[in-house]
C-alpha cells in the first residue's frame, strides 16, 4: 500500500510550528491560559480521585497536593499583569506631566486681607492618661455640680484623648488637630473646659486627602482620595482608582476639599499599596507621621472670618445707614 | 470513533500533565504524557491525520512548558512524518516495533525540545546535559506508557471475562 502524501502536510505543519514561535508574548498568554482553563474541570476531578486514593488504607499513597504548576502560572500572570498596569499608569503620568500639568505643591498659605475665612491655632496640651482619668471622675472640679462647675457628660464619658481646651477656648466639634505640619485628627466632643481627639487612627476617622508623589522636577499633587482611620496604628487611603498612580513612599496630604489652610498638612506616607487583578481602587495603607502616644502638644486649626473684611462689611453698613 | 477516543485521552493526558504530574514528580524526570499521545496518534493514523493530531498534542504539551510556543509542535509533525515515512503501517501492529517507535520518538522529542528551549532562552546547550536529561524523561515516560498499557489489558480482559459469564450464566438459568 502507497504511504499518503504527507510532505505538504509536513510542511504546513512546520510553518505552523515556527509561526507560533514569533507570535507575540500576549497572545501566546493568551493561549497558554485558554487551555489552561480549558483543563481545569478534568484538574478538579483529578485532584478529586487522588485526594479519595490517598485516603484508602489499603494504598499507601500520601495525599497529593495540589497541583503547582497551574497556580504557578496563574500567579506569574497576575504578577505580569500588575506590572504592565503600574507600566501603564507611569506611561499616562509621564504624558499628563509633558502637556503641562501643575508640577509646584502650593506655596505658603495665602495671607492676604481678601480671604474671607482666615485660620488661627489654638494650642493646647493633651491631658496625660492620669489626669484625664482624674478629670473624668470629676476631682479637678471641688466645687462639685452644685456650683454650676460641671464638665459636659460627652466629653467625660468620651475614651479619646483629652486636650485641655474646650468652649472657652471656642472650639467647637470637627476642627482639625494639628501637630507643626502634620495632622494629628479633628475634636470630636467639646466640653466646657476640654475637649477629646479623634486621632486619623480612629475607626470612625475620615478626611478627603491626597497623594503627593516625589518625582525629579518635585512633588506633584496625585489622586485624592478619602483617609480613613481603622483603629489600628495604620490608615487606609481609600477611593483611589486603579487607574491612578501610586507607590510605596507616595506622601498623603490633606486635600483642598477639606477646607483648612491653603498649606495642605501632612497625614503620612503610603507603606502598602497592592493592586488586586481586576479590582476597580487600590489597597493603600498609609503610616500616620506622628505617634499619638508620644504627643504632648497640639494645635486646634480654628477657622474664623476674616477681621479686616468684617470691619469693611461694617464700613459699608454705616455708609448705607448715612 | 477513534478521533473521539484520541480527543479524550488527549484531554486526560493534558489534565495528568498539567496537575497530577507536578504533584508527583518535578524536573526533568516528569513523564511526557502529551508527547506519548502524539507518538500514539501517530501509530494509530496514517497520513495527515496522524501528523495533525500528533502536532496539536504538541501544542499542548508547548502550553505547559516555558519559552515560545511552536517548539514540541514542530517537533511532534517533524518526528510523526518520519514514523510514518519509515515504519510501514503493517510493522506499527508489533510490540517490539511499537516500544522501539515510542521509545526513539521520546528521545528525539525531549532532546530537541530540551535543546531548543535552552537555546531559545541564551543558554548555553550541553549536549551531554541534554542526553542525559533527555533519556531520563524518555525513561520515566516510557515506564508510565508500558505501566498504562498492561493496565489496559487487564481492564480489557476482565472486561471480556465478566462479559463472558454473563451469557453463560443465562444459558445456565
Amino acid at each position: 500500500m502507497m504511504p499518503r502524501p504527507i510532505l505538504p502536510a509536513t510542511i504546513l505543519l512546520s510553518l505552523l510550528g515556527l509561526g507560533f514561535t514569533l507570535l507575540p508574548q500576549d497572545w501566546s498568554d493568551a493561549l497558554r491560559r485558554t487551555v489552561l482553563d480549558a483543563s481545569r474541570p478534568g484538574q478538579r476531578i483529578a485532584r478529586g480521585v487522588v485526594s479519595r486514593a490517598a485516603e484508602l488504607p489499603l494504598l499507601s499513597l500520601h495525599a497529593v497536593p495540589a497541583a503547582n504548576r497551574p497556580e504557578e502560572v496563574e500567579v506569574e500572570l497576575r504578577e505580569l499583569q500588575e506590572r504592565y498596569r503600574h507600566l501603564q499608569i507611569e506611561c499616562a503620568l509621564v504624558r499628563e506631566q509633558m502637556q503641562g500639568i501643575a508640577a509646584a505643591p502650593p506655596v505658603a498659605s495665602r495671607r492676604s486681607s481678601e480671604a474671607l475665612i482666615v485660620s488661627e491655632l489654638v494650642h493646647a496640651e493633651i491631658l496625660g492618661e492620669q489626669t484625664a482619668a482624674q478629670w473624668r471622675a470629676g476631682r479637678f472640679l471641688d466645687a462639685g455640680s452644685a456650683s454650676g462647675l460641671r464638665e459636659s457628660a460627652l466629653v467625660l464619658r468620651d475614651e479619646r484623648p483629652l486636650i485641655d481646651r474646650g468652649a472657652d477656648a471656642d472650639l467647637s466639634p470637627e476642627q482639625p488637630v494639628i501637630a507643626g505640619l502634620c495632622v494629628v485628627g479633628r475634636t470630636a466632643n467639646v466640653g466646657r473646659w476640654t475637649s477629646t481627639l479623634q486621632l486619623i487612627t480612629d475607626p470612625e476617622y475620615r478626611g478627603w486627602a491626597q497623594i503627593v508623589k516625589n518625582t525629579e522636577r518635585g512633588p506633584v499633587f496625585a489622586a485624592e482620595g478619602i483617609l480613613a482611620g481603622e483603629g489600628r496604628p495604620l490608615c487606609r487611603l481609600l477611593r483611589i482608582r486603579a487607574t491612578e498612580a501610586v507607590s510605596v513612599g507616595d506622601d498623603v496630604y490633606t486635600s483642598g476639599r477639606e477646607g483648612l489652610r491653603s498649606q495642605p498638612m501632612y497625614y503620612g506616607r503610603i507603606v502598602r499599596a497592592e493592586l488586586q487583578a481586576g479590582a476597580a481602587e487600590w489597597s493603600l495603607q498609609v503610616e500616620p507621621a506622628l505617634d499619638p502616644t508620644q504627643l504632648r502638644t497640639v494645635q486646634i486649626l480654628r477657622l474664623e472670618m476674616n477681621p479686616a473684611r468684617l470691619s469693611v462689611g461694617e464700613g459699608l453698613a454705616t455708609d448705607a445707614h448715612r | 470513533m477513534k478521533h473521539l477516543t484520541l480527543a479524550g485521552l488527549a484531554y486526560v493526558a493534558l489534565v495528568v500533565q498539567a496537575s497530577v504530574v507536578p504533584a508527583m514528580a518535578s524536573g526533568a524526570l516528569e513523564p511526557r504524557f502529551l508527547w506519548l499521545a502524539a507518538l500514539g496518534a501517530v501509530l494509530l493514523f496514517d497520513g495527515a491525520a496522524g501528523l495533525v493530531w500528533a502536532a496539536v498534542l504538541g501544542l499542548l504539551s508547548d502550553c505547559l512548558c516555558p519559552g515560545p510556543l511552536g517548539i514540541d509542535l514542530t517537533l511532534a509533525a517533524l518526528s510523526a512524518a518520519l514514523v510514518q515515512r519509515l515504519i510501514p503501517s503493517e510493522s506499527r501492529r508489533s510490540f517490539v516495533v511499537v516500544a522501539a517507535t515510542v521509545g526513539v520518538g521520546l528521545m528525539v522529542l525531549a532532546s530537541g525540545s530540551f535543546a531548543a528551549r535552552l537555546w531559545l532562552a541564551g543558554t548555553p546547550v550541553d549536549p551531554a546535559h541534554v542526553l542525559t536529561i533527555s533519556f531520563g524523561t524518555a525513561l520515566s515516560t516510557l515506564a508510565c506508557g508500558t505501566a498504562l498499557w498492561l493496565a489496559s489489558r487487564v481492564i480489557a480482559q476482565l472486561a471480556r471475562e465478566l462479559t463472558g459469564r454473563h451469557p453463560a450464566a443465562m444459558n445456565r438459568n
